[in-house]
This record gives structure tokens, sequence and C-alpha cells, in this order.
């Protein structure tokens, strides 16, 4: 018979570091979207908005390596790392409705 | 006691209708928290009333009352919102104030049924009289029913009055969001004898209840609040939410798979429920910007002196913006892969989850709506956070937090030694219940338990008094 869902193998002591690491995508992604915004905002100098691309290249990095962990096939990885290459137009794309807006309601 | 809070400075009726939900909300909160200590202590005592109110009916009335207080809450911030964004008296308020205490009155048999008949025998007269066996949604049919008329009357004022006034984008947002909010509890109404399709429909209340209408709905809601509170642009705050109902919708329907994974449905909502799941948390990233972005940019437009008129509410929205991801995003995307939730699925991973994403997504703005009701309630300027205020954020936000780590911790434990350890089964779940690092796990979410239920208290304390205190100022 045909199994319903083969169980994928994961060693005891890999599963807080598959934790880890989805958490960790997680909180890169947050603080690249983070640094951006707050350098658009001028709260940071724009000069440091490189720190935010750090933040993406290791979120692109975390969310591979869980991908690899969980035993993804290499289909789904692909996908996810097209999908981190779309995240990281998506606070640029914000940002430039945001500046959009402004230009057509005013400032206060 | 509740009638303390007074809403005599309210201009409209419809507000006025909002703030009876929101005093029967904090008591369904309260009662809420109660059980769920008693919960909690069975986990570290099971004998604890044992036979007269066993963990399963603690656990019941537990997680209902989460959902009634929630909607009861939600319910009450419509009424305060819809007359401020339409600019118009709510239609059928009479019809509303009624439907409020059918409602009420229904909720009260419930609960008493709930708590002194319990369970009943296998029989279609249990579904429609007792309880319907399903977590969150266990309201007997004849409820249900109530529950529909009620919902209908609710959803028709606040449609009715949104087509009669000012159609804002917020507004717009809402009466859309209701609608399907509304629409799919008739999903969890019907029951039928096969587990695996009663389960299939189940979720679709309470999945794309709580990760896509409730999240659009808080989004509204945040939305709202940043406009009252600071100000903030009203154009861009529509812009964020219509951008966030996309991304919402757009991840949250299909993210549905994640909870068919182990059901009996067909095995390609396994890659439909990874893919989709995996995009959940970027609505949720995207709304934590949005509620930063318009703090910082607002206050730094109004010549930099902070321009917040309701300190408590902001707080809460804020907690809002943190507690949505962290419980909803990260705590939702530890295990929602497949590959993971094989071994994940049914562990306190799933209970840390919840405590937190329920707190965080919703509970947090909703406290914060109390606030904001209060401060219109009294006609005051602007509040300020009291003492009790701060307690209540400090209190219940650390023991939310407390308790999902302690959840987190038994979670982790039942995942090596129940499922990767000893392969899962009968014995293997009793043999990591016994183990220390499960028990200790368990007295820590009791204690973290208590201390919430004490921040309760000072927020009890705090919506009963700060009105008046701050009116006087």
């Amino acid at each position: 018979m045909h199994p319903l869902f083969i169980r994928p193998e994961i060693a005891a002591n890999e599963f807080l570091p598959i934790f880890i690491v989805a958490s960790l995508v997680l909180v890169f992604g947050a603080a690249y979207a983070a640094s951006i915004t707050l350098a658009k905002m001028g709260f940071i100098s724009k000069k440091w908005s490189f720190i935010g691309y750090i933040f993406w290249v290791l979120q692109t990095y975390s969310l591979y390596d869980l991908a690899v962990r969980i035993h993804s096939n290499s289909f789904t990885l692909k996908v996810l790392m097209v999908a981190m290459a779309a995240y990281l137009f998506i606070p640029h794309l914000y940002f430039r409705l945001i500046t959009d807006i402004n230009k057509r309601y005013g400032e206060d | 006691m509740l009638t303390s809070i007074k809403s005599h400075k309210l201009q409209y009726e419809g507000q006025k209708l909002g703030m009876m939900y929101f005093r029967v909300a904090l008591v369904l909160f309260g009662a809420q928290l109660l059980m769920g200590l008693i919960a909690a202590y069975q986990f570290i005592n099971p004998d604890f009333l044992y036979g007269i109110f066993d963990f399963n009916v603690a656990r019941m009335v537990h997680i209902n009352a989460l959902v009634v207080w929630l909607l009861y809450a939600m319910i009450g911030s419509v009424y305060m919102m819809t007359p401020e964004e339409t600019g118009q008296e709510v239609v059928g308020v009479g019809l509303g104030k009624l439907a409020f205490w059918v409602l009420t009155l229904a909720v009260a048999v419930v609960v008493v049924v709930y708590i002194f008949i319990q369970i009943g025998p296998g029989k279609e007269s249990t579904i429609w009289l007792i309880n319907e066996g399903r977590e969150y949604i266990e309201a007997p049919r004849w409820a249900d029913i109530g529950i529909v008329v009620v919902v209908l009357i609710f959803y028709f004022n606040i449609f009715a009055t949104y087509m009669k006034g000012e159609r804002t984008g917020i507004m717009t947002v809402m009466v859309a969001d209701l609608l399907a909010l509304a629409g799919l509890y008739l999903a969890g109404v019907f029951y039928t004898d096969n587990v695996s399709m009663d389960q299939y429909w189940w979720w679709w209340v309470v999945h794309l209840w709580v990760e896509a209408t409730w999240e659009v709905f808080v989004g509204t809601l945040a939305g709202f609040a940043l406009l009252k509170v600071i100000k903030a642009k009203r154009e861009i705050i529509e812009m964020w939410l219509w951008i966030e109902v996309l991304m919402l919708f757009g991840s949250g329907i299909l993210g549905l798979g994640h909870h068919y994974f182990w059901i009996g449905t067909p095995e390609y909502w396994w890659e439909i429920g990874a893919l989709f799941s995996a995009l959940e948390p970027v609505p949720l990233v995207a709304m934590f910007v949005h509620v930063i972005y318009d703090w910082g940019k607002e206050q730094g437009a109004h010549g930099g002196s902070p321009v917040i008129n309701n300190g408590p509410t902001m707080a809460w929205v804020t907690i809002n913006a943190f507690g949505n991801f962290l419980g909803a995003g990260i705590w939702g995307f530890f295990h929602t892969l497949p590959q993971v939730n094989v071994y994940t699925h049914g562990t306190q991973f799933t209970a840390a989850h919840g405590h937190l994403a329920f707190f965080g997504a919703y509970a947090s703005v909703l406290i914060g709506m109390f606030y904001y009701g209060i401060q219109k309630a009294y006609g005051i300027e602007k509040l300020k956070a009291t003492f009790n205020s701060k307690m209540a954020i400090v209190l219940i936000t650390f023991g939310v937090i407390g308790m999902t780590v302690a959840l987190t911790i038994a979670g982790y434990e039942q995942v090596l030694v129940e499922r990767a350890e000893l392969g899962a089964g009968w014995d293997p779940y009793f043999t990591a219940q016994a183990l220390p690092w499960m028990k200790q796990a368990m007295a820590w979410r009791m204690i973290m338990g208590v201390v919430t239920f004490v921040g309760f208290v000072y927020l009890f304390i705090d919506l009963l008094t700060i009105g008046k205190k701050e009116a006087n100022n």
C-alpha cells in the first residue's frame, strides 16, 4: 500500500536548530523591514541602510538552512529563494507608494 | 459595579451600545482567565475537582469564553467606530440593543449548561441542547441559530449605517470583512457524523477567522486607533490597510492547508499548506512596520512633541503589533511546515502558539479599544496611563509571555521524547507527561497564569476608575 506520508527522519539533536533557525527567518525579516523603514523615515542615516541588506542576506541564509534541515525538496527550495528575492523589493515598494500618496495629498 | 463605567458623554446611541458589549466582554475575559487557572492547576494536580469539574470542562469553558469575549469586544468596537467613521448614528440601534440582551441571555444559559450539565449522551439532543463538542465553538445548536440571528441584526445595522453615511476606506474594509467573518460561522453550524468531514468544515470557521478575517479586522481596528490616537494620516493608513488585506487574504485563505495535513484530506494540501503558511508571517511583518512607521512619522510630523491623546490605547496597539508578529508569526512559523508539524502537532507547542497569538493579535488591541471607549464615554481629551494601567500592561504581557515560554519548553520536551525518541503513541505520551521538564514547565505555566490574572485585576479596577479619575483632572 502506498504510504500516506513519509515522516522525514529528523535527528533529535536537529530540532533545536530547526526551531531557532525558523525564528531567525522572521526576526531577520522584521529587522530588514524595520531597518529600511527607519532609514526612509530619517531616524537613521541612509548610509546605514546597508545593515538592512545584511539582515536580508542573513534571513535568506536562515530560510535556506531551514529548508535543508527539514529535507525540503529541490522545487520547494527554489520557490523559497524566489520568494526571498521578491521580499527584497517589498519595503521599497511600500515606500514608493507612501511617497506617491504624500505627493498627491500633500505633507501635513 | 460595571455601571460605574459611564457613557453619558457619548454622542451616539450606537457607541453606548458598544460600551454595553465592552462591559460583558470584560466580565467574560475574567471568567476565561479563572477557568484557565483551574485547568492549569489540574495539569499539576489531576485530582483537583475530579468528577465534579473535570479538566475537559474547565478547558472547554476557558476557550469558549475566550472566543465569546473577543467577539463581544469586536462587536463593541465596531459599534464604537461606526458612527465616527460614517458621521452617522447607527441605524436600528434599538434592534441592536434587543439583540445584545438576547445574545447575553443566551450566553448566560449556555455557560450555566456548560458548568452544571457539562456533557450528554451521543445523541442529537446533546448537540441541540448541551454542546456540539467542537473546540472553540461548542455552543449547542439552538444557541448557534440564535447567534446567527443576532449577527444578522448586527450586520444589518452596520451595513445600513455605512450605506447611509460616509463610506471611508476603513469602513469599507470593515463592512466587507464582517460579511466574511459572519458568513464563515455558518460553516460551523451544521454537524456531520464523519469526523474528517466535520473537521474540514470546522477549520473554515476557526482558521478563516483567526488567520484571515480576524486579522483583517484587527488591521482595520489598529488603523482606526492610529487615526484617532496619534492623528495619523488617513491616506497612508488606508493604503497600508488595502495592502494588508491583499496579503492577509492572499496567504491566510490557503494557509488553511496547514490544518489539513493529518485529517484525511488529499495530499496536495501538504504543498498548498506549506507554501501559503510560509507566506503568512509576511503581512504580520507589514502590520508591525505599519504601526511603528505611523507612530514615528506622525509624531515627528507634529512639531516633534508627541501627540498621543490616549496613552493606554496606544500602548495596547503597540503590544498588538509586537504580539501579533511574535505570537502568530514566529510561534506559528515554528511548527507550520509539514515536516516539522508531523512532530509538533498536538503538543504543547500548539498551546504556546495559541496563548501568545490570541493575546498578541486580538486581546491586546481590543483592550486598547476598551480604553478608547472610556475616553469617549467620559469626554476626556487626553487620557493618560495610571499606575493601574501600567501594572495591567506589565503583568498581563509578562504573564502571557511567561506562559508561552513554559508551554514551549513543555512542547519541546514532547517533540524530543514523545515523538522523535519514542515514536509517538499512548505510552510515549504518558512517559513524556511524567518527566520533570514537563512537570516544571506546567508549574511555571500556572505561576505565570496567576501573574496574568493579577494583571487582569489591575485592568478591571483601572477600567472602572480611570475615566472618573481623569475626567476630574
